[in-house]
C-alpha cells in the first residue's frame, strides 16, 4: 500500500516536472535523461514508471483532465444556481492555472501543437475526456432545467473554453496588465450571458 | 404438472376502455401458441369468440359457485365510480367487485387495463387494475393479492405481444410460479430491454446514429426518439406476428410497454439538452454514459460508416 | 299484449354496444335503438399534442383498423403541409407498401369478422352437424381462419414492423427499408392468403370468380366453400329479403384498381367533401354525433365501394336484394378476393432504389385546416387536424362506425338502425347489426 502511494506520488513528481519542461523546450527538445535528472533519478528508474516519452505525454494529459474534471465535478454538484456554477467554475480554471502553471501552458505548447504524438490513444477526446464529461453533464443540466439556452454541444462548449484558453495564453506570453482572477467575474459573466436561455437574467 | 390431468384451467375474458387491440393481438398468435393455449385453457367467455353462451349466464354460475374461474383478463382501463364502464351490460366496476375474491388469478392485459394509459388522460377516475401510472391506486389499491396469493399481475404494452398473455397464463396453468418485476410485469418477458436483440445494436455501440427514417442503417436512439434502451420489454428477442419488430422496421420504440407511455409525447425525436441526451440508458450514469459514448465516438467503425449491403 | 322493449347486449362484436328493440304486439321490431358505452375521449386527449405525436395516438383508436387511422393521420397531415405551400414528397415505393399494409389489415379483419362473428350465427338458426366445423374454438374453419388472418398481417410487421399499433406511416414516407427477400416473403404469404380464400372460401380460382357478373353463375360454378355456405344458410333462414337500409351509399377514397370514390343517392355521383356534415343535435339515446352527405344517411363499407365502383356483380345483386344482409355480407367477403389478387402486382411495383422516406419541412412551421381521408376495414374514414404551429387545436374523427351505426337526426334513423326495423327475431336484429361489422371503439373513441 505504501509502496503504491509512493509509486504515485512519484509518477506526480515526473508529471509536474516534465509538464513544465515540455512547455519550456518543446515535447521533441525534452528527453528522457533531461526529464529523469530534473527529477533526480536515473534513466533506468524512469522506465518503471513510463514506456516511453510519448506515453508520458498522453498520461500528463489525462492526468490535467482528471484535475479540472474532478473540479467541475464539484462545482456542478453544488446546490447552487447555475449562473452561480459558471462564475465558479471560470474562478477555479483560473485558479488552477495558478495554482498549477505547467498543466494549462502544456495544454496548449503541447497537446495542440503536437498533434502527432496523441494521435493513438489519445485522438478525439480520449485523453480529455473527463473534463468534456463533466462540461457535457454541467450544460445539459442547465438546458434541462431551462437556464441554458438549446444548441449544439460544440458552440457551447468553445464558449466555456475560448476565452479561458485565450486568458491562459495571453497571462503566458506576459501581455496580461492585471492578474488573471481579476478578470474571473467578468469572463464568467460574458459567458452566462453568452449561454443563458431568454428567459434569464 | 398433475393439474393438467384434472382439468383445463377456465377463463373470462373482460373489456372495458379498450380499442381491442389486445384482443387482436392475442388472436394474432402463431397457431402453434394458440393451440396450446386452447389446449390447456378452458375459454368460458371472450367478447369476440364465445358464441353459444352469454356472458350474464356465465357470470351468474360463477358467483353462485357452479364454475371455478382461475383466471380473470382484463383488457382495458376501468373506473373507480359506478356506470361509467360497461361490459356485456353490467356495469364493470360490479364484475371486479364481485369477482375479485373469486378469481384465482387476474391479469391485465395491455397498458391501458396496466397502467390506465391514455384512457386515463381523459378523467382522473379511469385507472388500472392496480395502477393509475405509477401509483397504486387503481381500482384494486395497495398491496391486493388475488386468491392465488399473487396480486394482479401486467402484460404492459399497447398492446401487450400474443405470446406474453399467452406464455403467462400457460405458466400459471402449468404450475410455475411467475417471478415479477416492481411493476408486477412478469420478469421473463419485462427483464429484457426492447434494445436487447434490436438488428441496429451495433449502430448503438458505435454511436452511429441514423438522423432520418427510412434507412437500415443508424441506431434510432440518438436523435429519432427510440426509448429500446430504456424500455422493458421482449419485442426484439420474442418477435411481432414471428416476423419483426419496430425498431427492425426503422421506426423508434415508444415505450409503450411503460406507465408513463401516454404521459411523454415527443415519439419520434430525442429530447437533447445543448447536444446531449436528457435520458440514458437504463443502469448507467449520465457520466458513464457520456465518457463511453465520446471514446466509442472516436473510433470508426468501417462496416457501419456506409450502406449496410455495400460493406464486407 | 303490449309493446315489449329488448335490450340487448352484443357479443361478438368489437366493443360495447346495445340494441334496444320497440316490437308491436306481433313481435315485429318497430324501431331499433343502437347506444355504444365506453368513451375513452380520444379527441379531448388529441388536443393540445404535438402534431408528430398523433401518428402514434390516433391508431390506438381502434385495435383492429388502427392501421387506417394512422393512413388518414398522415394523410391530413400531408394535406397540411400543402395547404401551407409546401411540397411534400412521398415516393412511389412508401405509398405502394403503405397501400400494401394497410390492406393486409382490411383483409385480415374480413376474414376474421366472417368466421368470428358471422358464421356462428347461422350455428344458432341451424344447429344441425352439417356447419360444425364453423363453431368456435374447435372447428376447422374457425382455427383456420385465425391462422390465415394472423399469417396476412404479417405483412404489416414485415414493413412496420408490428400489428396492431405500428406508425411506421409518417408525413414524406415510411420508416422501413425493406430487403428484396422482404418483398418474396410479403409475395409468399399473399400467394398462401389467395390459396386459401380460392379453395376454403369462394371455391373456384379467383379470376373466374372476379369475372362473374351473375350469383347464380357463382352458385352453379363454385365447388363450394365457406361463401357458397353462406349464401345457403342466408337463402334458407330468408336472409336476403331483411337488413335493408336507405341505399345510400358513400366511398370517400380511392384504392386503384379496385376501389373508387363516389356517392350513391338515387343515383350515382361525384363525392364532395364540403356536403358531409355532422349533425350537432343530440338523439337522446346516444353520445354519437349523426354523420349526413347532403342531409341524408348514408351506408359506407365493402358494399358501399362495391356499388360506387360500379362491379357489375354487386349491381346485378343491388338490383334483385337491394342492400339487404346477404348482399352486405357478401360484399365484406367479396372484398377479400378483390384486394388479395391485386396485392402480387403492387408488391412487383416496388422500386426499392427509391427512398422510403424524404424528409419534409419542420411540422412546427404548419398551421391550419386539413383533412385526411383513406378506407378502412368498415368503410370510409375521415381525419379532421386544425394545427396550430405544429400543435393540436381540434381533432375531428368521422369513423365508418358513426355512418353505419351513429344514432338517428331530425329526419332519419341511422343506417343500420333502420336495417332493422321490420324484423320479427331478435337473433336476427343482431345478424343485421353484425352485417356492419360493427366496431364500438371506433363509434365512441
Amino acid at each position: 500500500m505504501v509502496r503504491k502511494l509512493l509509486k504515485e506520488k512519484k509518477r506526480e513528481e515526473i508529471v509536474k516536472v516534465a509538464s513544465r519542461l515540455f512547455s519550456e523546450r518543446g515535447f521533441y527538445n525534452t528527453t528522457i535523461p533531461d526529464i529523469a535528472e530534473a527529477v533526480g533519478m536515473s534513466v533506468g528508474n524512469f522506465y518503471n514508471y513510463f514506456e516511453s516519452k510519448e506515453d508520458l505525454a498522453k498520461y500528463i494529459m489525462q492526468y490535467s483532465s482528471s484535475i479540472l474534471g474532478e473540479e467541475i465535478r464539484k462545482i456542478s454538484q453544488m446546490d447552487v444556481s447555475t449562473k452561480e456554477k459558471v462564475f465558479l467554475i471560470v474562478r477555479r480554471f483560473i485558479e488552477i492555472a495558478q495554482e498549477r502553471p505547467e498543466l494549462i501552458d502544456y495544454f496548449l505548447r503541447i497537446f495542440l501543437s503536437n498533434r502527432e504524438v496523441f494521435s493513438e490513444g489519445c485522438e478525439g477526446f480520449l485523453c480529455v475526456g473527463e473534463v468534456v464529461t463533466e462540461l457535457m453533464l454541467f450544460l445539459e443540466e442547465g438546458a434541462r432545467k431551462g437556464d441554458f439556452r438549446q444548441q449544439d454541444f460544440f458552440p457551447a462548449f468553445v464558449t466555456i473554453m475560448g476565452p479561458l484558453g485565450g486568458l491562459v495564453f495571453l497571462k503566458g506570453e506576459g501581455i496580461l496588465p492585471k492578474n488573471p482572477i481579476e478578470y474571473a467575474n467578468e469572463i464568467g459573466e460574458n459567458i452566462w450571458r453568452a449561454l443563458k436561455s431568454d428567459e434569464k437574467v | 404438472m398433475e393439474s393438467l390431468k384434472v382439468r383445463r384451467k377456465s377463463l373470462i375474458w373482460i373489456s372495458g376502455l379498450t380499442c381491442n387491440g389486445n384482443s387482436h393481438s392475442f388472436l394474432s398468435s402463431s397457431s402453434l401458441s394458440f393451440d396450446a393455449f386452447l389446449n390447456s385453457v378452458n375459454i368460458l367467455f371472450h367478447p369476440a369468440l364465445t358464441y353459444d353462451r352469454e356472458f350474464k349466464d356465465i357470470y351468474k354460475d360463477i358467483l353462485e359457485g357452479k364454475l371455478k374461474l382461475d383466471f380473470l383478463i382484463v383488457e382495458g382501463a376501468v373506473s373507480k365510480k359506478k356506470t361509467k364502464v360497461y361490459f356485456q351490460g353490467f356495469d364493470i366496476y360490479e364484475i371486479l367487485e364481485n369477482l375479485k375474491n373469486i378469481a384465482e388469478y387476474i391479469i391485465a392485459v395491455g397498458n391501458c387495463a396496466s397502467f390506465g394509459n391514455f384512457p386515463a388522460l381523459y378523467s382522473e377516475d379511469v385507472v388500472g387494475l392496480n395502477f393509475r401510472f405509477n401509483q397504486r391506486n387503481g381500482f384494486f389499491e395497495g398491496d391486493f393479492t388475488t386468491k392465488s396469493g399473487m396480486p394482479i399481475i401486467n402484460i404492459s404494452g399497447c398492446p401487450a405481444h400474443p405470446e406474453w398473455i399467452i406464455k403467462t397464463v400457460l405458466s400459471l396453468s402449468y404450475g410455475y410460479d411467475l417471478k415479477l418485476g416492481s411493476l408486477q410485469r412478469p420478469k421473463d418477458f419485462y427483464m429484457y430491454l426492447t434494445h436487447d436483440g434490436c438488428t441496429r445494436n451495433q449502430y448503438f455501440e458505435w454511436k452511429v446514429e441514423a438522423e432520418e427514417f427510412g434507412t437500415k442503417e443508424g441506431c434510432l436512439f440518438y436523435y429519432l426518439g427510440c426509448r429500446g434502451p430504456l424500455t422493458h420489454s421482449s419485442c426484439n428477442k420474442i418477435l411481432w406476428n414471428d416476423k419483426s419488430s419496430k425498431t427492425r422496421a426503422g421506426m423508434p420504440c415508444i415505450g409503450c410497454t411503460e406507465f408513463d407511455f401516454p404521459l411523454r409525447g415527443k415519439y419520434f425525436e430525442t429530447k437533447l439538452n445543448i447536444g446531449i441526451p436528457e435520458e440514458v440508458p437504463l443502469g448507467v450514469s449520465k457520466r458513464a454514459y457520456i465518457m463511453l459514448s465520446g471514446v466509442a465516438k472516436t473510433f470508426t467503425n468501417h462496416r457501419l460508416k456506409g450502406k449496410l449491403e455495400e460493406a464486407d | 299484449m303490449k309493446k315489449q322493449i329488448s335490450n340487448l347486449s352484443l357479443n361478438r362484436v368489437e366493443g360495447e354496444v346495445e340494441l334496444k328493440l320497440q316490437k308491436d304486439k306481433n313481435g315485429v321490431i318497430e324501431d331499433a335503438f343502437i347506444t355504444a358505452y365506453n368513451f375513452r375521449g380520444f379527441e379531448d386527449i388529441l388536443k393540445g399534442k404535438d402534431l408528430l405525436d398523433t401518428l402514434v395516438i390516433t391508431p390506438r383508436i381502434c385495435g383492429i383498423c388502427g392501421h387506417s387511422h394512422l393512413t388518414a393521420n398522415v394523410n391530413a397531415i400531408e394535406n397540411l403541409y400543402r395547404e401551407n405551400g409546401f411540397n411534400i414528397e412521398v415516393t412511389q415505393k412508401a405509398k405502394i407498401i403503405r397501400q400494401l399494409t394497410q390492406c393486409s389489415e382490411i383483409i385480415q379483419n374480413h376474414i376474421k369478422w366472417f368466421y368470428l362473428f358471422v358464421m356462428p350465427d347461422f350455428l344458432k338458426l341451424d344447429p344441425s352437424e352439417k356447419f360444425v366445423e364453423y363453431r368456435p374454438f374447435t372447428g376447422k374453419h374457425w382455427k383456420n381462419a385465425l391462422k390465415i388472418s394472423s399469417d396476412i398481417i404479417k405483412i404489416v410487421a414485415i414493413f412496420g414492423g408490428q400489428w396492431p399499433h405500428t406508425s411506421y406511416s409518417l408525413p414524406g414516407g415510411i420508416t422501413s427499408d425493406p430487403l428484396k427477400t422482404d418483398l418474396v416473403e410479403a409475395m409468399s404469404i399473399v400467394d398462401s392468403t389467395l390459396k386459401f380464400v380460392e379453395s376454403n372460401i369462394i371455391g373456384i380460382d379467383a379470376e373466374s370468380y372476379l369475372s362473374m357478373a351473375d350469383y347464380q353463375e357463382f352458385m352453379n360454378k363454385t365447388s363450394g366453400g365457406s361463401l357458397k355456405d353462406f349464401i345457403e344458410l342466408s337463402f334458407k333462414n330468408g336472409m336476403e329479403k331483411i337488413g335493408k337500409s336507405y341505399g345510400h351509399f358513400i366511398t370517400v377514397s380511392n384504392v386503384y384498381p379496385c376501389i373508387q370514390e363516389a356517392v350513391i343517392k338515387k343515383k350515382r355521383c361525384k363525392f364532395n367533401i364540403k356536403k358531409v356534415k355532422e349533425v350537432k343535435e343530440s338523439s337522446g339515446y346516444s353520445i354519437v354525433q349523426p354523420v349526413r352527405y347532403d342531409g341524408l344517411p348514408m351506408e359506407t363499407g365493402p358494399l358501399a365501394r362495391r356499388l360506387t365502383s360500379n362491379t357489375d356483380l354487386f349491381v346485378n345483386l343491388n338490383s334483385v336484394f337491394s342492400d339487404s344482409y346477404l348482399v352486405r355480407v357478401w360484399a365484406r367477403v367479396d372484398e377479400i378476393v378483390r384486394i388479395l389478387v391485386n396485392m402480387k402486382d403492387w408488391i412487383s411495383k416496388i422500386k426499392l432504389s427509391e427512398k422510403s422516406y424524404i424528409k419534409p419541412k419542420d411540422y412546427k412551421l404548419l398551421s391550419g385546416v386539413a383533412l385526411g381521408l383513406t378506407e378502412a376495414a368498415r368503410g370510409s374514414l375521415i381525419h379532421r387536424i386544425e394545427v396550430s404551429k405544429g400543435k393540436i387545436v381540434d381533432y375531428n374523427i368521422i369513423t365508418p362506425t358513426v355512418w353505419n351505426l351513429g344514432p338517428r337526426c331530425k329526419n332519419y334513423r341511422g343506417v343500420a338502425e333502420k336495417a332493422i326495423v321490420g324484423i320479427d327475431n331478435d337473433l336476427k336484429a343482431q345478424m343485421v347489426l353484425r352485417s356492419f361489422d360493427v366496431c364500438s371503439v371506433c363509434l365512441v373513441h
